[in-house]
């Protein structure tokens, strides 16, 4: 009798435990955390990464999976810059393994503009989207799991009773409950795009639909429209186009900042996203010429190839072969980032804005992670 | 599909801790280049020719040099084409980063397109006046494109999509491209442009078949006229349609030298057995020392006579660092690979295999052996050629690498005096990778000249190890060549009896593959699975020692960050160990500082320590429980022991209740678990298929564990005490018992079984099992112990009756 009742409670504990990490976080409810956006084309996020990713209580990992763009000899838009997660695991790599698989993967597309310029089936395009992503989730889940010996993990048991839905490649699918859009939208293809985030929602029924909304779809939102998504990201970041050289900073510039959100709260729940990136704007005689991706002042301050001109500008002292670009003396390089206090401001002023609920970074970067503080960052926010 | 065999993998890692036979369908097996140990990193000769690197397998990397001379070349000519305004970077970013959608992409939107934003080659394409020059650019890269279409539906899964339709496309938009080629060929005037359609025309003559009009263009427009890198892949493409194979081969060799983008080809298609004849169409010896090169390049063993031949013939041949270095990294591979992996040399796959099953077959011992004393000598042969060169003040061949291959060799031949003389004369200003290898090589020099136990020596070491760990990753293969270089230390230190330090520095080295360490492991036991067998309980105090001490040397810091076992972990094994010896008391005392949850949740403790170890369970079943932990269960041995001294009544029964749990804790035993960490099919038999790393190591040990001799010691003292001859009946049921499962059928007697008919084979099986307990059941037939176990065995009363 007592043997029957410890197995009835072990089922019930054994049920209890299933349904909590099964479930899926409910369409539009965003949970806090400081979650990250990975934007690279090679997965690489080993146990250094995930260390540093669990002290900040990350939970939600954007992951570009692909991106879709025109292409002109098949008529048709196509997947391209796949993320490149093919794995072979043996002992020697066992070190790089990639451990994203306790967090939740959101699926990430980027969407060229000019994709919606075209005139296609936007149905189509959605069933091959998701279709594609499904693809994915399947090889992620099983790149992610260690199925040798995880040294870290020596003491842990195996197992034996453990059902097929609760294994981890089952789990990590089914943490799977978002789809992220991303598209620089126009009020041209406005109507094309909106109609393929439709498409989407209704070709993945039970997830969440979400779209990044840049700061001037945030600004101007009568004539950009509002996407027809279970929630958005406000992508707090390009603010002023890059090619010009009287652009103060195209990254993050905090004078321009109140003006995109002066229209205070916004119809769909809002992730903020904020820059953890930088790069160096590079211009002779005021002509653009290119982006030295990454640059940022630590890069450059103390360099003797440049003199500072002004605040965020410097003056190459020398010709020079520069982030594959010829610069001549004299030439002008501007960074373009924004500083550790201006992205404690920015996520102050948010904070203020009902529609946003928690805040992201773009992207991971471990050395700008520690430079920005983004643990005080995020703490302050979810405060 | 891929949960399935995820799950299979699953199981089939801890299937070994099943005390269950299984499958012996496949196993663990290695590529080569798993554990090929390679000190020497070839990229100290740069990045070009790393394709090339020796490799167990064909190729070290299936890239192309897509940086090389004949891009450069060709970017270079499109700048100054556009005026020398743009950069070499700029013209490679149209002309080899972008592909054909994308210049399509960029032609519909003009300056605005983003990826070309400030590029300045683009920006020259985007003006109307250039056009003729964008056309070319786009017709080029649909050509290219057609050429490569393996799909006409990027959304399919690839395994699944239609190749015959991609094949109709791309032969449709070849066709399409190559008449509007012929047209523009025609028509256009510019000869910067019309060189480059000649060129294009060409390409295509060649995938056509069309050797007439191939040597008509390539007369035109290439043959004479060897001003650029067109003129170099001409010549490449005529080395493809030439019907003269021994021409072919010639124009190979060349080609591999100045088509960087082409080389892999030429690699391939080089046919080596025609070498002699292609040096009949060379001009000069420079072109002779090419095709030799590129015969010693697909030369797998020994290569040095063609190495000699280059020198003699052109000392400044492109080739001969590489194939220098090819010689060193072969010589570590046949002298070092087996010493320190004990793997034999990285396995040369053929078309077919292309792992390591037999890796410690010891029919092979004697001929490695042999064959390290042939590789010793041909070592100094290679030293000698190395060390005149690296004498050479004349030698343009990049001279500092010369010298460090001198010193390098030497040192493979333990001469470190000698080594370091080489090694001091490269200047501090050398390029980065030479400058990187010589941490490794000063590695060498300690490990050759140096007393390694020193504290001195051991900061210099730990210094160089830390640079070396920091650039481990900067190449493919720097992790395995990291962890052989620990590995190498480790050896060293553990000849010298410093069994700690061996210890950490092998747990750095965990990723390689060794003899060792087969795969067959659990996480747990790799990481003791270096003290399992080898170390004393001070061996351990030691480590749990250092791994608490406050003020570590940086070398002490080192071999901590080690993966290492927890404390835990380290105080069963120390009790273990104890318990093994029958040292009850040290076992406690080991045990009892352990937490006490850990047997309970961590490891497969609580899976395999299930039965009552004191009760005799002759089927598969588990039977009553394990004491409450390793500790309750060994100090109820102590009890038992000292009890059967202090009351002579009882002894009888404690030595049987003894010998029961030590017969438990052997390897048919349901606790096995006490003893081993690792238990597996036919363990003690000799098939090497069989050999664990968890496996006893000392002859005692295996008496203990395979032979149950510490349970015959006690199962022989009850029967001594007593002239009960259902005591007897019992202990010599044990006996049987357990001779019975320890039994492995002979050669002779496993060939007899397989020539019976299979079904046969179960019953013969069984007659050797029960052959054991013949004598038992004639002597103790009415005893009340026979009745009971014949009621529990039914084969009993088939063999012997009721």
């Amino acid at each position: 009798m007592k043997k029957a009742a410890v197995l009835l409670a072990s089922a019930a504990l054994v049920i209890l435990l299933s349904a909590a990490l099964l479930r899926k976080p409910e369409p539009n409810k965003l949970p806090s955390g400081c979650n990250f956006y990975y934007w690279k084309t090679t997965l690489e996020f080993g146990k250094t990464d995930k260390a540093l990713a669990d002290s900040l209580g990350m939970k939600r990992f954007y992951l570009r999976y692909f991106d879709v763009d025109w292409s002109p000899s098949l008529e048709m838009p196509v997947p391209v810059g796949k993320l490149d997660v093919d794995y072979y695991y043996n002992g020697i790599q066992a070190e790089n393994m990639v451990k994203i698989g306790d967090y939740e993967v959101v699926p990430t597309i980027y969407l060229v503009n000019r994709v919606f310029e075209k005139n296609f089936n936007t149905d189509t395009l959605a069933a091959r989207v998701s279709r594609k992503i499904a693809e994915f989730n399947s090889t992620l889940a099983y790149q992610i799991t260690d199925f040798g010996n995880d040294l870290e993990r020596a003491e842990e048991p195996y197992d034996w009773s453990l059902p097929d839905s609760l294994m981890p490649y089952n789990l990590f699918q089914k943490r799977i409950s978002e789809i992220q859009l991303d598209c620089d939208w126009t009020p041209k293809t406005r109507d094309r795009y909106f109609k393929f985030v439709k498409a989407m929602k209704k070709a993945n029924p039970g997830m969440t639909i979400s779209c990044t909304v840049r700061l001037h779809q945030f600004r101007d939102r009568e004539q950009a429209g509002i996407p027809p998504a279970d929630r958005g990201t406000l992508m707090c970041y390009n603010m002023a186009a890059p090619k010009d050289p009287t652009t103060l900073d195209a990254v993050f510039d905090a004078s321009l900042v109140n003006g995109y959100l002066k229209n205070g709260d916004y119809p769909l729940d809002l992730e903020a996203a904020l820059p953890l990136f930088s790069w160096g704007a590079l211009f002779h005689e005021n002509q653009f010429k290119g982006l030295a991706a990454g640059l940022s002042e630590l890069e450059v301050k103390g360099n003797p190839l440049f003199t500072p001109v002004s605040e965020g500008r410097y003056r190459f002292t020398q010709d020079t072969v520069f982030a594959d670009v010829y610069m001549r003396q004299g030439d002008i390089v501007r960074l373009d980032e924004a500083t550790p206090t201006e992205l404690a401001e920015l996520s102050e002023l948010l904070s203020k804005i009902k529609a946003v609920k928690n805040i992201s970074f773009f992207d991971w970067n471990p050395s700008k992670i520690r430079n920005y503080h983004v643990d005080e960052i995020c703490k302050k926010f979810n405060r | 599909m891929w949960m399935k065999f995820a799950k299979s993998l699953i199981a089939s890692f801890f299937a070994v801790l099943l005390p269950l036979p299984f499958a012996n369908a496949c196993g663990i097996s290695y590529i080569g280049e798993d554990y090929r140990v390679a000190l020497l990193n070839p990229y100290v000769i740069g990045e070009e020719y790393s394709a090339f690197f020796y490799s167990s397998e064909w190729l070290n990397s299936t890239q192309n040099d897509t940086k090389g001379n004949d891009r450069k070349r060709n970017c270079e000519a499109w700048a100054k084409y556009a005026g020398n305004g743009p950069t070499v970077a700029e013209v490679r970013a149209v002309v080899y980063d972008a592909n054909y959608d994308e210049l399509m992409n960029a032609a519909a939107e003009g300056v605005d397109y983003q990826r070309f934003s400030g590029n300045s080659f683009y920006q020259f394409l985007s003006k109307k006046e250039n056009k003729a020059a964008f056309d070319y650019l786009i017709l080029a890269k649909a050509y290219e494109h057609f050429s490569a279409l393996e799909t006409t539906d990027p959304w399919a899964d690839p395994w699944s999509s239609d190749s015959n339709a991609a094949m109709t496309e791309a032969e449709r938009g070849k066709k399409s491209v190559q008449v509007k080629m012929a047209k523009q060929f025609k028509e256009v005037k510019d000869p910067f442009l019309k060189r480059r359609y000649a060129y294009q025309l060409l390409v295509m003559s060649r995938y056509n078949g069309e050797a007439e009009r191939f040597e008509q263009l390539y007369a035109e427009h290439f043959r004479d006229d060897r001003s650029d890198a067109l003129s170099a892949w001409a010549t490449f493409h005529r080395a493809a349609i030439v019907e003269d194979s021994v021409e072919a081969s010639y124009l190979l060799a060349q080609s591999f030298r100045d088509c960087p983008e082409k080389r892999i080809y030429c690699y391939q298609h080089f046919d080596k057995s025609l070498t002699d004849r292609a040096l009949g169409f060379c001009k000069n010896d420079s072109e002779k020392a090419m095709v030799i090169a590129l015969t010693a390049l697909r030369n797998p063993g020994k290569a040095f006579q063609q190495i000699q031949q280059i020198q003699n013939l052109d000392a400044n041949c492109p080739l001969l660092p590489l194939l220098l270095v090819r010689e060193t990294n072969k010589l570590e591979d046949w002298l070092l690979t087996d010493d320190v992996t004990g793997m034999g040399t990285a396995y040369y796959p053929d078309l077919y295999t292309e792992e390591k099953w037999e890796w410690n077959n010891q029919q092979w011992v004697e001929f490695r052996k042999l064959n390290k004393e042939t590789d010793r000598k041909y070592l100094a042969t290679v030293r000698e050629f190395v060390v005149g060169l690296a004498s050479q003040k004349a030698v343009s061949q990049a001279t500092d690498l010369m010298k460090l291959l001198a010193g390098h060799l030497y040192f493979l031949d333990k001469q470190g005096v000698q080594g370091e003389k080489f090694l001091k004369a490269i200047p501090v200003k050398t390029t980065v990778p030479i400058a990187e290898q010589q941490w490794t090589e000063q590695i060498l020099l300690l490990l050759n000249t140096a007393d390694i136990s020193k504290p001195d020596v051991k900061a210099q070491l730990v210094a160089l190890l830390e640079k070396l760990d920091k650039n481990k990753a900067k190449h493919q293969r720097g992790q395995r060549d990291f962890a052989a270089l620990n590995l190498m230390l480790s050896q060293a230190y553990e000849k010298k009896g410093d069994l700690l330090t061996a210890f950490c520095l092998n747990n750095h080295a965990l990723n390689l593959p060794t003899a060792d360490r087969n795969g067959y492991g659990t996480a747990y036991y790799e990481l003791i699975a270096f003290l399992d067998w080898k170390a004393s309980e001070k061996n351990i105090d030691d480590i749990l020692a250092l791994k608490d001490k406050k003020d570590k040397t940086a070398f002490e810091q080192y071999l901590t960050t080690a993966p290492l076992p927890s404390h835990n972990a380290l105080l069963d094994l120390r009790g273990t160990i104890s318990f093994r010896k029958n040292d009850l008391q040290s076992a406690v005392s080991a045990f009892e500082k352990v937490e006490k949850d850990f047997w309970k949740t961590k490891y497969e403790f609580a899976y395999h320590l299930v039965s009552d170890p004191f009760t005799t369970a002759t089927d598969t079943l588990h039977r009553g429980k394990f004491p409450v932990s390793k500790t309750a269960f060994v100090k109820h041995l102590i009890e038992l022991e000292n009890d059967a001294k202090a009351v002579p009544s009882k002894a009888t029964n404690d030595y049987l209740l003894l010998g029961t749990a030590w017969l438990n804790c052997s390897y048919v035993g349901k606790s096995w678990m006490m003893f081993s960490y690792g238990n597996s099919v036919s363990e003690n038999g000799d098939s090497e298929w069989f050999a664990y790393n968890f496996q006893p190591t000392s002859e005692e040990m295996k008496a203990v564990y395979y032979g149950a001799s510490r349970a015959y010691e006690y199962l022989d003292k009850a029967r001594a005490s007593t002239k009960d001859k259902e005591v007897h009946a019992r202990v010599d049921y044990l006996k049987a018992w357990h001779k019975s499962l320890n039994y492995s059928l002979t050669q002779a007697e496993q060939d007899e079984m397989y020539a019976l008919e299979w079904d046969k084979q179960g019953s013969y099986l069984l007659d050797k099992e029960m052959a054991y307990f013949k004598d038992w059941a004639k002597t103790y037939k009415s005893t009340s112990y026979y009745k009971e176990r014949a009621s529990n065995c039914p084969v009993l009363v088939t063999y012997f009756g009721k």
